[in-house]
């Protein structure tokens, strides 16, 4: 499969580094520049599956690139440091595909840049894991069309092996994902009771499976 | 520029071996639209306190400025004129005029200045304090929270620089103290009212954005609870 | 009444030294009209010196602002530093628990600038609300979703006793609702259910939420809303209740507290005056 091209226009030199990195390891193919006069030169030249653009460069806006980009339908990831909701609203209406400011997470950048390059596998929707189906709207869970009634972190840890089907969760990314920015932290040990109460609500109807001293890994 | 400043207050009685010190050397300053509890045991100097910055007394030295002027190199006939415009009293046994109605109590600091108050202002005093229907009513016809409410109205009409209350809940139960003390709260945060409330009642206290604990004479704090 | 014209040209001239910007203070405290005049005047005169005063005091608060995110942003700088240089010879587990730590100190500076920042605004009253008439039970809905998990960790429910509509912004009354109930639960034992409720009287529409702890205790209400003296994570690192009472301050609102005590908790009141 042909492997799609992403301009990212970004004049920090730490940002863009860990950017070109965290893409080309996602299997994307990313082209860096560092300011609009480039950004230009390279959008003429070349066509891009999609472009990253930083909102404010040293020599002009990312929406000069933008425009330069409109023709060919390219879509645009705005990245900002203004929070304004008004501002972000303007940008959307103007065509933006999405927008994120800054700081945001590796995770969530590459999860919208999916969605914008229309690489969702799933419907959005509705999950399935081992026997599991998550309605994601609904916050509900059903095995066998019975429903699981889970509390609120059962709930979010289930989701979480959801979307990370096969793959082995380290205790410590799945406390990330549960982490509040303001603080209240969950706690290690926390995460071993709740996988407990998770593996007797769920049954055999899902495998949850322990990696010592490392994780969690569910299948499907 | 503050509201009000206290600077260096001193209030001696008595003389030679029978001196008394009510107030020593007490400084501080309040902003527009602070609320300040001055709280202290009975005895303390907190009323000595307020006798002197309502102007009701004058100090052995020290200065009270208030909104800029210096009340104290008035002469008392201008002070207390000075005090009708500028300062809104609250006492703890309402001081209303018996023979006059809600209204005319309200209006009472307007009427000696031989003015009529903007009718508009009036009302939306009175039916802050929540007497719109017994506007007409004698003191005498009202519950003492409703008395109060009135001489809360009455200190608010002329907009001034700060409203002292001595005790204003003093005389009344806990829900009639409540109401009081919410209504003081409503004219401080809606209409940037500066308020400077004296207590004894630490819950009363602990609504203020600060507090100055005064005892035997002296200010021994001066305590920020919201910044 | 007489008045002598050599008062009202020395009036004329004050006033005109008042626009200029010099100090002007015409009151006499004498009975009559011309004196009511003259503090009419002076009033009139001062607002504009009223203005200069507020703004001063802005930039002051702003400066305050500024040396508290630079003073809290120091520690956990120090640590980052300090963990980045150990972990270049440290075995690997031990990098992988320094990496956390170093993760969590981010959230929380990220926190920090990001609160901080929101109580600038709001105290400079340089933030558009966007009210609207909102259901409490729909308020409390939406807030629910941000502490579910710490609710869910205590096992601690939330009961809604009635339901009102009132006037205010969403998204910040949100938030500020979201900094109250995660004080109640942090003040409030496991296991227990934490109340909220509304009603309003003719001063104001309120909700109030009270949690299952032990009261509060007069000096654990000055340090309540006084920035950073709250220590500890849990509660917003000390921010969480400051930022919630310049919202509702911001919005025409305030937060009371009743302190409970004698094996009651304490409830805070959210204000939104009429």
């Amino acid at each position: 499969m042909k492997m799609k091209n992403i301009l990212v226009v970004e004049d920090d030199v730490s940002l863009s580094a860990g950017l070109t990195y965290a893409l080309e390891k996602e299997g994307y193919c990313a082209t860096h520049c560092r300011n609009a006069a480039d950004a230009l030169k390279k959008a003429a030249e070349f066509h891009f599956d999609l472009a990253l653009l930083d909102m404010q460069l040293p020599d002009g806006s990312g929406k000069e690139i933008a425009l330069q980009l409109k023709p060919c339908n390219t879509p645009i990831i705005y990245l900002t440091i203004v929070d304004d909701e008004d501002e972000i609203v303007k940008s959307l209406e103007d065509g933006a595909k999405d927008y994120m400011t800054k700081p945001f997470r590796m995770r969530e950048l590459l999860a919208r840049i999916k969605k914008a390059l229309n690489e969702e596998k799933e419907n959005g929707d509705i999950l399935n894991i081992g026997e599991a189906v998550i309605d994601v709207s609904a916050g509900k869970v059903f095995i066998n069309k019975q429903l699981i009634p889970l509390t609120a972190l059962e709930y979010r840890l289930l989701l979480i092996f959801a979307q990370n089907k096969s793959v082995l969760l380290k205790r410590e990314q799945i406390l990330e994902r549960i982490w509040d920015i303001s603080g209240n932290f969950v706690e290690d040990n926390t995460l071993t009771v709740y996988v407990k109460r998770l593996r007797e609500k769920l049954g055999d109807g899902v495998s949850i499976t322990t990696v010592r001293g490392i994780g969690y890994r569910v299948d499907s | 520029m503050e509201i009000l400043e206290v600077k260096d207050l001193t209030k001696m009685y008595g003389s030679g071996d029978t001196q008394v010190t009510a107030l020593d050397h007490v400084s501080f300053q309040v902003k527009k639209g602070e609320f300040v509890a001055i709280v202290g045991a009975s005895g303390s100097g907190k009323s000595t306190l307020m006798n002197l910055i309502g102007g009701i007394d004058r100090p052995t030295s020290g200065d009270v400025i208030v909104d800029g002027k210096e009340i104290f190199a008035m002469s008392e006939s201008a002070l207390a004129i000075f005090r009708r415009r500028n300062i809104g009293i609250v006492y703890q046994f309402y001081n209303l005029i018996p023979n006059l109605t809600v209204d005319e109590n309200i209006m009472l600091p307007c009427l000696l200045d031989n003015r009529k108050p903007d009718e508009q202002k009036l009302s939306k005093i009175v039916e802050m304090t929540g007497l719109s229907h017994r506007r007409d009513h004698l003191p005498g016809e009202l519950s003492g929270g409703q008395q109060q409410r009135v001489s809360v109205g009455r200190a608010l009409i002329n907009d001034p620089a700060f409203i002292l209350a001595d005790e204003p809940t003093g005389n009344l139960d806990s829900k009639a103290g409540r109401e009081i003390m919410e209504l003081l709260l409503s004219a401080n945060r809606k209409a940037n009212q500066t308020l400077i409330l004296i207590t004894h009642d630490e819950n009363i206290a602990l609504q203020a954005d600060r507090i100055i604990t005064i005892s035997d004479g002296r200010m021994i704090r001066d305590e920020v609870m919201r910044v | 009444m007489w008045i002598r014209k050599k008062e009202l040209l020395s009036l004329s001239e004050g006033i005109r030294r008042a626009l200029d910007g010099q100090p002007f203070d015409p009151r006499n405290n004498k009975e009559g009209a011309f004196s009511i005049l003259k503090n009419d005047i002076y009033t009139l005169t001062h607002s504009g010196q009223e203005q200069k005063n507020v703004l001063a005091e802005e930039k002051e608060h702003l400066a305050e602002y500024l040396s508290d995110i630079s003073h809290q942003l120091k520690t956990p700088i120090s640590s980052i530093l300090l963990m980045t240089e150990l972990m270049a010879d440290a075995p690997e587990k031990t990098k992988q628990e320094f990496l956390q730590s170093i993760k969590k100190e981010i959230r929380h500076m990220e926190w920090l600038v990001t609160a901080l920042l929101k109580m600038a605004k709001l105290d400079s009253s340089v933030t558009n609300f966007h009210r609207e008439e909102i259901p409490v039970s729909l308020l409390l809905g939406e807030a629910l979703k941000s502490v579910e998990i710490i609710l869910d960790i205590r096992n601690q429910t939330i009961c809604l006793k009635n339901d009102l509509s009132l006037y205010c912004d969403k998204k910040w009354t949100g938030e500020a609702l979201i900094n109250l109930l995660k004080n109640a639960s942090d003040f409030s034992v496991e296991n227990s259910e934490i109340l909220v409720d509304c009603g309003e009287n003719p001063l104001y529409h309120w909700i109030s939420i009270t949690d299952t702890g032990e009261g509060l205790k007069k000096e654990q209400i000055a340090r309540l809303f006084r920035r950073f003296e709250s220590s500890g994570k849990e509660n917003g690192y000390g921010i969480g209740l400051p930022l919630a009472l310049s919202i509702m301050r911001g919005q025409n609102g305030d937060i009371a507290v009743s302190p409970g005590g004698h094996g009651s908790g304490a409830t805070f009141f959210m204000k939104f005056y009429k």
